[in-house]
Formats: C-alpha cells, sequence, structure tokens
C-alpha cells in the first residue's frame, strides 16, 4: 500500500469516553521504541525499516482492530512480531545481515578504543542474530525495551511460565554467544 | 513471583531476578544466597553484563527521534511530531568522550554540569522542583535499563514518546553510583538526578519545566537555572567528580556495581 495515502487523513478511533482520538501522533511517538525492536528482531537496518514500514501500514489500516483502552503500543508489537515471523517463513531462515554501520553512534579517546566497542557491541548484535525467533523476541521485549516479564506476557499472549523459560534459555544463549560459557 | 515452581533451574532463577520478576521478599533471600555462593554470584554478573552489552549494541542512531525521511516513507510526514529531536541529535553527535572525559576540578560540579546540561539540550526554563519520587518513572523498565546501560550522551526512547539522555555519572558520599540525566518528550521536559540502591536506580531529585529547547547554536552558561535548580541534590549527595568514559564505560558493563 502507498504510505502516501495517510497524508492529511487523521487515523480516528474512538476512546472508552466516547471522544475520537487520532491515533498517528501517538505512533510517531512510540516509532524510536519499535523501530529498535524492528533493529533486534531483524539485525539490519535495511529489514528493519521494512518492517517497520509494514507494521505501521498494517496498523494504519486496520486500526478498528485494535481496542481503544488497550495498549496500541502492546498491539504494534504484536504486529511487528508476527509480520516477521511470516517474512522468515516465507523466505526461509536467511542468513542474519548484521549491519555495523547501525551501531550507536560510539565514539572513544582514539580509534583502539572505537574498534573495541564496535567489536563489543557487533559481537553482541551477533550473538542476538543466532538466537531462535521466538527467544530474540522475548529478549528484545524485556532487555532491550525494558518490559516487565508481565507486559511481556500480556503483548504476546503467552503463559508467564513460557515467557520465563524462554528468556532463560535465551540469556544461557547469549552468555555462551559472549562468553564461551553455558552456566 | 508468581509460580516459583517455574524457577526450576538456577539459571531460570538468575534469569527472573535479573528481569525484576522476584517479589521483593524472594529478592531479597536471592541476594542472599548470591553472596555466599560466588559461583552464583558470577554468573549474575556476568548475565548483567550481557544486558548491559545488548542495550547497547541496539541504540538506534536516530535514538533521539525518527528523521522526516522515515516518516515520508511511512506515511507519518504530516503529523507534527511529538518530540523536538533536534536538540538531541546534537547530542548523539558528541563523543562521550568529549562529554565525561572532563579533568578533574574541584569545582566541576556546576561549572561542568552546566555547561553539559545546555550542550545536551536541558531546559532553557525551570518550572516546578521535585524531590518526592514519581514512582511511576522509576517503576517503567525503559528508565531503569536506559539508567543502566546507556553511556552519557546517548539517548534512549522511553515510554509515551519521551526520551531519556544521562548527562553525567558519579559517586555519591554514601558510595551509590548516580546519574544526572535529561528527559524530553510530549510535554515539559525535565532533568534530575538518580542514584542506584540495589538493582533499582531511585530518583532523587527531578526538576520539571516548561520551557522550550535551545537552539543548536546556543551554548548556555556554566551554572545555568537548572544546573542552579539540582545543586541542592548535589550537594546533598556529597556528589564526586563525574566518572570519565573509560570509568562509565566499566561501570555499565559491570552493573554499575563495585568489584
Amino acid at each position: 500500500m502507498n504510505p502516501a495515502a495517510f497524508w492529511g487523513v487523521n487515523v480516528k478511533v474512538q476512546s472508552r469516553n466516547g471522544t475520537d482520538e487520532d491515533v498517528k501522533p501517538r505512533i510517531i511517538a512510540f516509532l524510536p521504541r519499535l523501530r529498535r525492536f524492528c533493529l533486534a528482531l531483524t539485525g539490519s537496518n535495511d529489514r528493519c525499516d521494512d518492517l517497520l514500514q509494514e507494521t505501521v501500514e498494517r496498523a494504519l489500516t486496520r486500526i478498528e482492530q485494535w481496542q481503544a483502552g488497550t495498549s496500541l503500543e502492546s498491539w504494534m508489537f504484536r504486529i511487528a512480531q508476527n509480520l516477521h515471523i511470516d517474512d522468515a517463513r516465507k523466505q526461509g531462515r536467511r542468513g542474519q545481515q548484521v549491519d555495523i554501520e547501525q551501531l550507536a553512534d560510539v565514539s572513544g579517546e582514539d580509534g583502539r578504543t572505537i574498534v573495541e566497542v564496535r567489536s563489543e557491541l557487533e559481537h553482541a548484535q551477533k550473538a542476538m542474530a543466532a538466537l531462535p525467533d521466538e527467544q530474540r523476541i522475548l529478549l528484545a521485549l524485556v532487555v532491550i525495551d525494558g518490559r516487565s516479564y508481565r507486559e511481556v506476557a500480556e503483548i504476546l499472549e503467552l503463559p508467564m511460565g513460557t515467557v520465563m523459560s524462554r528468556i532463560s534459555r535465551a540469556r544461557q544463549a547469549i552468555d555462551l554467544y559472549l562468553n564461551g560459557k553455558a552456566k | 513471583m508468581n509460580g516459583a515452581d517455574d524457577m526450576s533451574s538456577e539459571q531460570d532463577r538468575v534469569s527472573a531476578y535479573l528481569g525484576g520478576a522476584m517479589t521483593p521478599t524472594e529478592a531479597a533471600a536471592f541476594e542472599r544466597e548470591i553472596e555466599g555462593d560466588e559461583q552464583l554470584a558470577a554468573i549474575v554478573e556476568r548475565w548483567r553484563r550481557n544486558d548491559a552489552l545488548l542495550q547497547q549494541a541496539f541504540v538506534m542512531p536516530e535514538s533521539g527521534g525518527v528523521s522526516n525521511t522515515l516518516l515520508d516513507r511511512l506515511g507519518l510526514a504530516d503529523v507534527p511530531p511529538v518530540s523536538n529531536v533536534v536538540a538531541l541529535d546534537r547530542v548523539e553527535r558528541t563523543t562521550p568522550a568529549a562529554q565525561n572525559d572532563n579533568p578533574v576540578s574541584p569545582k566541576w560540579k556546576w561549572g561542568i554540569a552546566g555547561s553539559l546540561a545546555a550542550s545536551v539540550a536541558v531546559l532553557a526554563a525551570v518550572g516546578s522542583f521535585w524531590t518526592a519520587k514519581p514512582p511511576s518513572l522509576e517503576s517503567d523498565g525503559a528508565f531503569q535499563a536506559a539508567l543502566n546501560g546507556s553511556a552519557s550522551g546517548v539517548s534512549v526512547a522511553l515510554n509515551d514518546g519521551q526520551n531519556l539522555t544521562p548527562i553525567l555519572s558519579f559517586e555519591a558520599g554514601d558510595g551509590r553510583f548516580c546519574r544526572e540525566f535529561a528527559m524530553e518528550g510530549n510535554a515539559a521536559g525535565s532533568s534530575g538526578v538518580a542514584c542506584k540502591s540495589g538493582d533499582k536506580w531511585q530518583i532523587e531529585a527531578l526538576v520539571k519545566g516548561a520551557g522550550s529547547l535551545p537552539s543548536n547554536d546556543e551554548i548556555r552558561t556554566a551554572g545555568g537555572e537548572s544546573g542552579a535548580s539540582l545543586d541542592a541534590a548535589y550537594q546533598r549527595l556529597d556528589a564526586g567528580d563525574p566518572l570519565n568514559y573509560q570509568k562509565e564505560k566499566q561501570f555499565i558493563s559491570d552493573g554499575w556495581k563495585k568489584n
């Protein structure tokens, strides 16, 4: 769908108190967090922004499916997750495209520091990319976005026990990748 | 935690502890266990460092906002941005080293902090001053994660369109690590100081202002208004000199724990 279709159009929903609310400003406010989530899922800036665009388009075109009074952000996280999983299934499991240029604007006192920091962060990105989708999604929400286990369980509509065990396994895998230790 | 039965292994318990999924009673008991078990303590510290590294690895280049080009691509370019990210862009181009590697000076506190606060676009005007802790902010996992893992000068998006930028880090007289931070978002911006007690950053002071952001060319002089308002907190905390870039990086990696 052409994103320009949304230009100048207020995408309104009726809130619980009966007033109309334009959701586009809320979506814009949420974009940095959503984009970071997409980067953690895809491991590549290009694919991250593709996923971000698909997610926003899906949200705007199906806004009637969002229940006012519930979390718009959780709903969009769920959309991004589903789109990412669908894409992975269609494409087959592609090799991860870790884009070092997408690392934080890290700098240091000298070139050596920059290289060391970039190397550490690149390694961490690769560790994240090596996780199965089901674990990477959860770790992105808990560790990178700072959501509580209960919030993640609600966002992804998973039992708490499943959330806890998947995150524990993800942390063990990350530790193995980064430090060579399973325990 | 709801479901102690689910914590079938040591790793599960470490993960639940770091994820804040334990009740305060369970967390306290686990911390006592850590004190008496070096191997368990090592796992906790290593996993904490892993978390901090992951948080840093996925800081977006435009963490303070989204570019107009991307908004255009998303079909959202016609909506006025909720937050002004221009000044925060300036923050991200500033190197952490440049911000934190200040020469040690006994008079750093507002000479340095005032300049830093100005350079990262804190508030042009100061409104109310709180010493009460806003529980909603402290309980926000993203707020805790930002102070745990973000280097000074690197903005992190929180909930509801707010962005947090750590300004500098220092050690208080009571041995706690503290960080000054600036927040900018939907409404008025604010700046404050939070100190880490146990595993949680607690807000010691928060200045909320309704002023506009300074332009990129504006350089506020040391001892600006927001600095002056936080000065009492710095004095009360008996703040030491700001940590330099390398030390701050090390403490971020160590989960703000002293070895």
